[in-house]
């Protein structure tokens, strides 16, 4: 058994496998869920790194999978936790179903918030641990047809950084994720409807990189990442976005402890 | 004859809902305001003293059913003006707080105005007119350490009024986000905020002169106003200073007087 333990959810596919390939590789034993079957290949593969994987299946917009998550970590010491289980939704927001923008903010937010709620408290009392969140780029350049997605974004980039200034003189970090469109299954997931949107044709960033860039900025305790900042983002951005913002954003790329 | 206008205001007791309902009926409307407690009976009886036509819904608008009611309210009529305003805050430490105050914060701020503007502006669409009013916060520009889910909230509710104003452009319905600063309200009691600089501070904003920007603003189909000269500055202030400076900042405004060491 590794000395240590990464938590990532989210993680059969795209940002969150790539977090727990690396997580993996540097020497944590890992606890990853999903709400999809897939987590237990993602499991096989990551074993085949030598590491030890516990896979869950479970849906993290519900009570019971937030239950269910912690009750697999009760007793156990975290060290990294990467809150990164989330959806989209595409399509016009007067277009869309109740129940999918209900069901978008209870994984996004209310579930999100909950989960870092209760790891914050246990990584306070045992005096130790680091949190990565995936918000988005999203957050700061709100999108028409992607109106909630962005917005929810924007909740999870607020309370993170909240949440580095409540915990500035404790031992917990928070590092905000912070990535372009990159190249995983969030576009072409079913239940996201964003397989007509023009962004899932646009070229997106490697989630290798984007993920290898996540790990090193929580790993070095670092307020916020955005990665691909210099390529593909910016070039999206630029032109779209006032220039006051593409400044914030840039900053945040580059801001120091 | 012009039929009369249909404004419908949520968490419409007190404060800038009260104030906006006010407004509403000075302006000829009819008005429906609604909110989760007995007041609102009194405010719509207030309202009908002035002379206007008002109805009270009192209807929890942070679940389904509330919102449910409130369309219930509403029937077939068409909705001219929805001011999209119930909310409330929390104060203290993100970890400090009762994981179910948060919750009805998230339900309250998000999920429940997520549910009123999207019936009203599907509504609106189809009709191909409407004024929709969001109110939101210049706390939604500052991440807000001692406020944390709140603030989230509040980017949140920001966030998704511009969204959606821009999808609705050329459809005759338009969005406007009201984002004032610390307004003079029942807020920092209901949000146990009276001990922190922010709550105390004698110089937060009138909330009839808030409503007044937010209503003039809302008429006028305009994206966003903020309240006063100073949360202007604030505003434009947000847009070039680092996210950690600016949560360093909130905290100055929200932390508690009395933090015990946690």
């Amino acid at each position: 058994m590794a000395e240590k333990l990464a938590v990532v959810t989210g993680a059969s596919t795209g940002l969150g496998y790539q977090l727990a390939r690396i997580a993996a590789q540097d020497g944590h034993d890992l606890v990853i869920c999903a709400d999809e079957e897939e987590i237990h290949v993602a499991a096989e593969k990551l074993r085949s790194l030598g590491a030890e994987v516990e896979a869950l299946i479970l849906d993290l917009s519900g009570r019971d999978g937030v239950e269910a998550l912690f009750g697999a970590l009760e007793g156990r010491d975290i060290d990294l936790f990467c809150a990164n289980a989330g959806r989209a939704l595409g399509h016009a927001f007067a277009d869309q179903d109740w129940s999918d923008v209900k069901r978008l903010i209870d994984l996004n937010i209310l579930q999100s918030t909950s989960v870092l709620h209760r790891i914050g408290r246990r990584m306070h009392a045992r005096g130790s641990g680091r949190i990565l969140v995936t918000g988005s780029i999203g957050g700061y350049v709100p999108g028409p047809y992607d109106a909630v997605y962005d917005a929810t974004k924007a909740y999870l980039n607020s309370l993170s950084y909240a949440l580095q200034d409540e915990w500035r003189d404790s031992p917990v970090t928070l590092t905000c994720l912070m990535p372009g469109p990159t190249e995983t299954p969030i576009f072409h997931r079913e239940g996201n409807d964003l397989t007509e949107a023009p962004i899932a044709e646009r070229e997106k960033d490697d989630p290798v990189t984007v993920a290898e860039q996540g790990y090193r900025a929580v790993m070095a305790g670092q307020r916020g990442v955005v990665p691909g900042l210099h390529n593909r983002a910016i070039t999206m951005l630029t032109g779209l976005v006032p220039e006051s913002v593409l400044a914030r954003i840039h900053r945040m790329g580059a801001e120091p402890q | 004859m012009a039929q009369t206008h249909l404004a419908v205001v949520t968490g419409a007791s007190t404060g800038i809902g009260r104030e906006l309902a006010r407004l509403a009926v000075a302006d000829g409307c009819d008005v429906i305001v609604a909110a989760d407690e007995p007041e609102i009976e009194e405010a719509a009886q207030s309202l009908r003293a002035s002379g206007g036509s008002a109805r009270a819904v009192r209807a929890d608008l942070s679940t389904a059913s509330g919102v449910e009611q409130l369309w219930q309210e509403i029937g077939d009529r068409p909705v001219d003006y929805m001011m999209a305003n119930a909310g409330r805050g929390l104060g203290d430490a993100f970890l400090d707080q009762e994981w179910d105050r948060i919750e009805e914060v998230i339900h309250l701020n998000v999920t429940g105005t997520t549910a009123v503007v999207q019936r009203a502006a599907r509504d609106m669409a189809r009709r191909g007119q409407g004024r929709i009013l969001i109110t939101g916060s210049l706390a939604g520009n500052l991440p807000g350490s001692y406020q944390a889910v709140y603030n989230a909230t509040k980017a949140y509710v920001d966030t998704l009024s511009w969204g959606i104003r821009e999808e609705l452009k050329d459809s005759g319905v338009t969005v406007t986000c009201l984002l004032p600063g610390p307004v003079e309200t029942e807020f920092f009691h209901r949000a146990d905020m009276e001990d922190t600089p922010v709550g105390e501070s004698g110089s937060k904003e009138d909330p009839a002169d808030v409503a007044r920007r937010g209503f003039e603003a809302m008429k006028a189909g305009r994206s966003g106003v903020s309240g006063s000269f100073m949360t202007r500055i604030q505003n434009a202030v947000s847009g070039i200073v680092p996210e950690s400076v600016l949560a360093r900042l909130h905290r100055g405004m929200a932390k508690p007087e009395e933090q015990s060491n946690g």
